[in-house]
């Protein structure tokens, strides 16, 4: 984690809660800036757990509204961005597990038609490969930790857990993903 | 990792993360057997940052956000009473329409006349009395006589022609067998004198036995109403033709 990336968010803190505090007065437009701001990082968690843009943007439209509803309940115990990665972790997980039965019932019939998976140019074919067949909550946890680049203590905050208990769980999950990935390179 | 103390194998995780040239190769001074581990490592962490953050990045321009209304969606817990009392309804429905369009069970035509064997007396063991003797009715299983008869035969049971023997037996034993399945109640006033008798009557009514028996022991037997009979050791001399009494209680009032 690099020191800039630490003091934007202790910069954003007082920002982000203003604009909570203007929405909830009335001020529609207060939310939208909200969404602007942080459309990018709540798509990237939905992206890394479902690991298909099309689901993740439906999620990220979905957690939204879930904020705009229940934004009351923020205690601003904890930083906003935190509480709205949390939404979006446990509303990413819930729909990766209705998507595996989906996807289970498609794979009898879709089987030879779906044989190209999302996969960005260049990549490594074998990542995405074993995200699959990571669960859902290893997949927060790695797209939390690598690709959002959060600490453990916002990964914490952010899966409801101590900060003990993220590495632990962060630890395993990196193992996990560390035999599969040996596993598709043989 | 197997093998590997669980500090070299985070300082590992550390150096993969953060791969700064100087730390890889120091590490690889340091634990020259891991060192191919660590490349490996190090590939695969950079694999894992690259492959995928490119497509985390969404594809178009920032999409305008819709609140959704929420649809105000019916109780659970109403939606099943409502089945339920919908399933209950369409189950009475359903059997009252078939009970009514059953059609209506055959059944034998009832004879209302008694059987032969109907009128058999049963033959009960003699019953031996205390002072004050009195006769109460047999038990109800000494009397075996179809439900479906009882129900049907109007005609009283005292009234029915009936076969009754009795040889050298007290006179209270042989009024209570001959009343016996009749529904009479027989009470023994005070001074009746019992004496041994005998008697053979065949398609008598009760009535007539009892008419018979008192004019030849000279008692008297009257009707109080509710299936009881009084016997007095009196002779009547204003006993109807049935031989039985009416109680006149219309002097007592």
């Amino acid at each position: 984690m690099s020191i800039a990336f630490d003091k934007s968010k202790v910069g954003a803190y007082d920002e982000d809660l203003v604009l909570v505090e203007r929405f909830l007065a009335g001020e529609r437009l207060a939310f939208e800036h909200l969404y602007a701001k942080y459309y990018d990082k709540v798509f990237a968690i939905a992206r890394g757990i479902l690991l298909d843009s099309d689901d993740a943007a439906d999620a990220v439209q979905e957690v939204f509204n879930l904020v705009f509803r229940h934004l009351g309940r923020f205690d601003r115990r904890s930083r906003f961005s935190t509480w709205l990665f949390r939404v979006a972790v446990n509303r990413s997980i819930q729909e990766s597990r209705k998507n595996r039965h989906r996807n289970r019932n498609v794979e009898l019939t879709e089987a030879s038609a779906h044989t190209t998976p999302e996969e960005p140019e260049g990549a490594d074919p074998r990542v995405h490969a074993v995200m699959e067949r990571l669960a859902p909550q290893d997949r927060a946890l790695l797209t939390l930790f690598y690709w959002d680049e959060l600490n453990l203590q916002e990964i914490a905050e952010s899966v409801g857990c101590n900060v003990n208990a993220a590495k632990t769980r962060l630890y395993r999950a990196r193992e996990r993903f560390r035999a599969l990935y040996e596993q598709e390179g043989r | 990792m197997r093998g590997v103390p669980p500090e070299v194998d985070q300082l590992m995780w550390a150096v993969s993360e953060n791969p700064d040239p100087g730390a890889i190769a120091e590490f690889g001074e340091r634990y020259p057997q891991l060192r191919a581990e660590l490349m490996h490592r190090v590939n695969m962490v950079r694999s894992l940052r690259n492959e995928v953050k490119p497509g985390l990045q969404r594809r178009q321009e920032l999409p305008r956000f819709q609140p959704r209304e929420v649809a105000s969606m019916p109780n659970p817990r109403g939606l099943v009473l409502a089945g339920g009392l919908a399933l209950a309804a369409l189950a009475a429905a359903s059997y009252t329409a078939y009970s009514m369009l059953k059609p209506a069970p055959h059944r034998a035509p009832i004879s209302l006349l008694p059987r032969e064997d109907q009128s058999q007396a049963p033959i009960v063991p003699p019953v031996r009395y205390q002072n004050p003797p009195t006769v109460s009715p047999p038990p109800k299983e000494a009397i075996r006589q179809p439900e479906r008869a009882v129900e049907v035969d109007k005609v009283p049971a005292y009234l029915r022609p009936r076969d009754v023997a009795v040889k050298d037996e007290n006179l209270t034993t042989a009024l209570a067998m001959i009343t016996e399945g009749t529904g009479i109640k027989l009470v023994i006033g005070p001074g009746f004198v019992d004496q041994k008798v005998s008697v053979d009557y065949r398609s008598k009514t009760t009535a007539e036995i009892l008419k018979d028996l008192a004019d030849q022991y000279a008692f008297s037997v009257f009707d109080e109403g509710n299936g009881t009979y009084l016997v007095l050791p009196v002779p009547d001399r204003t006993a109807p033709p049935s031989g039985i009494s009416k109680v006149d209680t219309s002097a007592t009032k």
